[in-house]
């Protein structure tokens, strides 16, 4: 446990010294530790596990292959856990992966060596004039010190029926241990713990199934995948967010508020990622610390699988940015959620609502910045009485222009209201208070003029999937 | 009023004069550090500026690492004291913080530090490439320091050798021929050299040792010193001698090691010595790893050359001169002459040094003006005119004559 937390420290200071995210090798454990007297199904079990798969293979990582038998063989011994005994799951890891995971490091050292050798080493004799590729020992060095393994668990899970609804909870997370190699034979420690828990609605009564990827699903299965979708989302984010797996990069140049930077889609950066844009400074006793001087959104991903010098650009909207400075992951769900008070027609008696609306960042994925779809609810008081009643779900298009810290944007809905369902256009005028969070005022013509003020946040986690419960409670 | 009103403009005057002042040339930080030679014309250092923003603190980088260049480290450029003097008469042409980027041939784009000070400034550290040739030759025709071919103009081109070092019980010209690597050493050292426009032999199997070379390097008790044999026999200024070490590093990787000496032949005395070290670096080639350890050490080598030359440059060309005597001469006669050689010498060269003045031998290292004395044949035709009219019956006889060696003998007759 000691060792846990020297290490665990240890890591953020070391991340404070480094400014180039270095590649890492993982491999992981089949399998989940599961707390004595939870009662997961077997086939949710696996689902979670092969998806699991799908969201913590980040592209950051290589990966390690363990052979199927040490898998079983590992799984004989580490089922018998019913809590997360830390040191002596190392001490099965250690024993039956370790030899197994070096090897494929010695097998794979000179390949991903290439990843390691600097800037500087390009272009020094070695590999300009006697066009050696310049992988030195201490780039293999950095190979077989990067070797990582992580064991997923889960301590929570419960399906609560109630009425027309049912409800799942997950609990869990991931444990990290670290290949250090320092020791010999090699040593496996923990490194650290990261949980998260989360939860999925579903009503009962839904006529049919549940379409989730092309699958049909009870409603049992719907709140099972919405509570993993989000309870995954998670994860992802809490294993970028740990140091050594954070990604980091110099700034290579800037012009104006753009900032040209050495990460590209080979570590699976997207567009509108976010990065803080960090200082070093010396305090007055000459201790070396690190300062949050601005943040950026990443608005062109370089293709650098092909070209290693084909660079990325980020756009800063807060703080200042200098050549020479360092970027610094900062990880966030692809989501923003508005918080809006809206003034409404004329007409009505209580003429407001509060708008509860989700932005899916979906341009991300195709290389296009600041496009979401959006759905909203928005409650406002029942006509004649104080109770607050839906007045309007909508479904839209969002595309957004950010010029520093003012954004400015276009919504374009469809939505179903009491009067039928209409269309509705929307200007968007946001301007960043925080890193995460934005104050903003939305016109919209629906027929009539409408308006409001919102905030926009944009979370590192979430305990549910919005869309999913929503499409759960509305039986869509 | 008007008393208030010139003394405002006289202080205001001074604060502006003071503001605008130009700011002494001196690097902020002081923090440079030699990285690598990446080519007979470049070197690499790693340099640190300091600056209220980002451009300032590049631009005291840039001149910092030009700065060490010239005046820092062990072998600076400027070594000696007049080179500095007129140096500093030329200053702010070179080392002016706005121009000195002319001699920066690359730049890192990556900081190996940045960082900013409790006072507010930005302190960074970068690797830059400095063109030591462009800013030779830039001293060169300022007149600060001389260039090779000035040196050559005065006492000629520079003559070196190039020689492994080996045991008492090997040949240095075998193993060239045997050992792919030491010839290989031979020929990268023999580039930079030639870059640098010296003279350079590396010698083969034709050379033979000049028997009485080996006579004399006995009698001198260095005749185990084979490499001081080849140089005289072969009459170089200096000789360099090398080793070569390379071993398996790491995870399999390969490291260089090289030891490099120089001498002066003449002497043989040991005017420096260097060792270089390769990365430990995955190569299939051993000849990568040998090539990266000699240009790790060769441009402090060069430097402690250039600057012997420049040294002996004030006395004129050096010479080794042995002139024996046979047995048969009455001890007084023998006298007259020895000391009437000593001063016939000492009249005609700058400077002498004697080594040896025994019955039978004089052995002293001459250092004459090229006009007068421009290779050691000119000074045994003087010697010898001398000679034969001061002490008619006797005569000097050549027995061994090359660039740096006169061998002669006393005869009756």
């Amino acid at each position: 446990m000691v060792n846990f937390i020297i290490l665990f420290f240890y890591s953020f200071k070391y991340a404070e010294t480094t400014s180039t995210y270095l590649r890492k090798s993982i491999s992981y454990y089949e399998g989940f530790i599961v707390q004595r007297n939870l009662d997961i199904p077997k086939n949710f079990l696996d689902t979670l596990f092969s998806n699991l798969k799908k969201k913590i293979f980040l592209e950051r990582f290589d990966y390690n292959p363990i052979p199927q038998y040490l898998q079983e063989k590992v799984k004989s011994q580490v089922e018998r856990f019913d809590t997360l005994h830390l040191e002596r799951i190392s001490d099965i890891l250690e024993k039956e992966f370790v030899p197994e995971i070096v090897k494929i490091l010695e097998a794979a050292k000179e390949v991903r060596a290439k990843e390691f050798v600097s800037s500087e080493e390009r272009v020094n004799f070695l590999t300009t004039k006697a066009k050696e590729i310049g992988v030195t020992a201490d780039d293999i060095e950095k190979v077989l010190n990067a070797g990582y393994i992580f064991v997923p668990f889960i301590n929570d899970y419960s399906l609560i029926r109630e009425k027309d609804l049912i409800m799942v909870k997950l609990g869990g997370g991931i444990i990290w241990y670290h290949i250090s190699m320092r020791f010999s034979p090699p040593k496996l420690i923990p490194l650290v713990k990261k949980s998260t828990s989360s939860f999925g609605v579903a009503n009962i009564k839904k006529k049919g199934s549940y379409l989730w990827g092309g699958r049909s699903l009870s409603s049992e299965e719907y709140t099972q995948y919405s509570a993993m979708n989000a309870f995954l989302k998670n994860l992802e984010v809490l294993t970028k967010e740990i140091p050594e797996f954070r990604l980091s990069s110099d700034i290579i140049s800037t012009y104006g508020k753009e900032i040209i930077f050495r990460l590209g889609n080979k570590e699976g950066i997207k567009v509108d990622d976010k990065f803080n844009i960090v200082e070093f400074y010396e305090d007055e006793k000459g201790i070396r610390k690190i300062k949050n001087v601005g943040y950026c959104l990443v608005s062109k991903v370089g293709n650098n699988k092909i070209d290693r010098n084909n660079y990325s650009i980020a756009k800063r909207y807060l703080g200042k940015s200098e050549a020479g400075m360092t970027l610094i992951e900062r990880p966030r769900l692809p989501i923003d959620i508005l918080f809006r008070f809206v003034f409404l027609k004329e007409e009505w008696e209580n003429n407001f609502g509060i708008d509860l609306e989700f932005d899916y960042n979906i341009g991300r994925y195709f290389y296009f910045s600041q496009f979401f779809t959006t759905f909203n609810l928005m409650f406002g008081p029942e006509k004649g009485t104080d109770t607050l009643e839906i007045k309007e779900i909508g479904f839209g298009l969002i595309k957004k222009f950010n010029f520093y810290f003012l954004s400015l944007g276009m919504e374009g809905k469809g939505k179903i209201t009491n009067d039928g369902i209409k269309p509705e256009g929307k200007g968007i005028l946001e301007f960043f208070l925080l890193p995460d969070l934005k104050l903003g005022t939305k016109i919209g013509y629906d027929g009539e003029i409408n308006y409001g003020f919102h905030l926009n946040y944009n979370p590192p986690t979430l305990p549910f999937d919005p869309f999913a419960i929503f499409r759960g409670l509305f039986r869509l | 009023m008007r008393k208030i009103k010139t003394l405002s403009f006289i202080l205001f005057s001074l604060v502006l004069i003071i503001y605008c002042a130009k700011k002494p040339m001196v690097p902020a930080t002081g923090e440079a550090t030699f990285v690598e030679t990446y080519s007979p014309a470049e070197v690499v250092i790693l340099a640190t500026g300091v600056g209220k923003n980002l451009v300032e603190a590049e631009k005291d980088a840039r001149y910092q690492a030009v700065h060490f260049v010239l005046l820092g480290g062990t072998d600076p450029i400027l070594q000696r004291e007049e080179e500095r003097v007129k140096f500093n008469l030329i200053k702010e042409n070179i080392l002016n913080k706005d121009s000195v980027v002319k001699f920066i041939s690359w730049e890192d784009d990556k900081y190996q530090k940045r960082i900013k000070l409790s006072d507010g400034r930005l302190k960074i550290s970068k690797l830059m490439r400095v063109n030591k040739r462009i800013l030779t030759e830039y001293l060169v025709n300022k007149g600060v320091i001389k260039g090779v071919e000035e040196i050559s103009e005065e006492i000629g081109t520079p003559f070196v050798m190039v020689i492994p070092q080996v045991s008492k019980d090997e040949s240095p010209i075998e193993k060239l021929a045997t050992s792919f690597l030491h010839k290989k050493a031979a020929q990268i050292i023999e580039a930079f050299l030639t870059a640098r426009k010296y003279n350079v032999s590396v010698p083969d199997a034709t050379v033979q040792i000049n028997e009485l070379v080996s006579a004399l390097a006995e009698e001198r008790k260095i005749k185990e010193d084979i490499s001081y044999l080849y140089a005289l026999t072969i009459g170089s200024d200096i000789y360099i001698t090398f080793t070569v070490d390379i071993t398996s590093g790491r995870y399999g990787t390969r490291k260089a090691s090289v030891g490099i000496r120089i001498y002066e032949t003449t002497t043989g005395r040991l005017l420096g010595t260097e060792t270089g070290y390769s990365p430990e670096v995955q190569t299939t080639s051993d000849q990568v790893v040998l090539e990266s350890a000699i240009n790790d050490c060769m441009d402090r080598v060069l430097s402690r050359m250039t600057n012997y030359w420049k040294d002996d440059i004030k006395y004129g060309l050096q010479y080794k001169i042995v002139i024996k005597f046979p047995t048969g001469i009455p001890s007084e006669r023998l006298e007259k002459m020895q000391f009437a050689l000593l001063d016939m010498l000492k009249e005609g060269v700058n400077k002498s040094k004697e080594n040896i003045v025994s019955e039978r031998t004089i052995d002293l290292i001459v250092w004459a003006k090229r006009d007068k004395f421009p290779e050691a044949r000119s000074i045994y035709s003087y010697l010898k005119d001398r000679f034969i009219s001061v002490f008619p019956g006797y005569t000097l006889s050549r027995i061994t004559l090359n660039r740096k060696l006169l061998v002669c003998e006393v005869k009756k007759g």
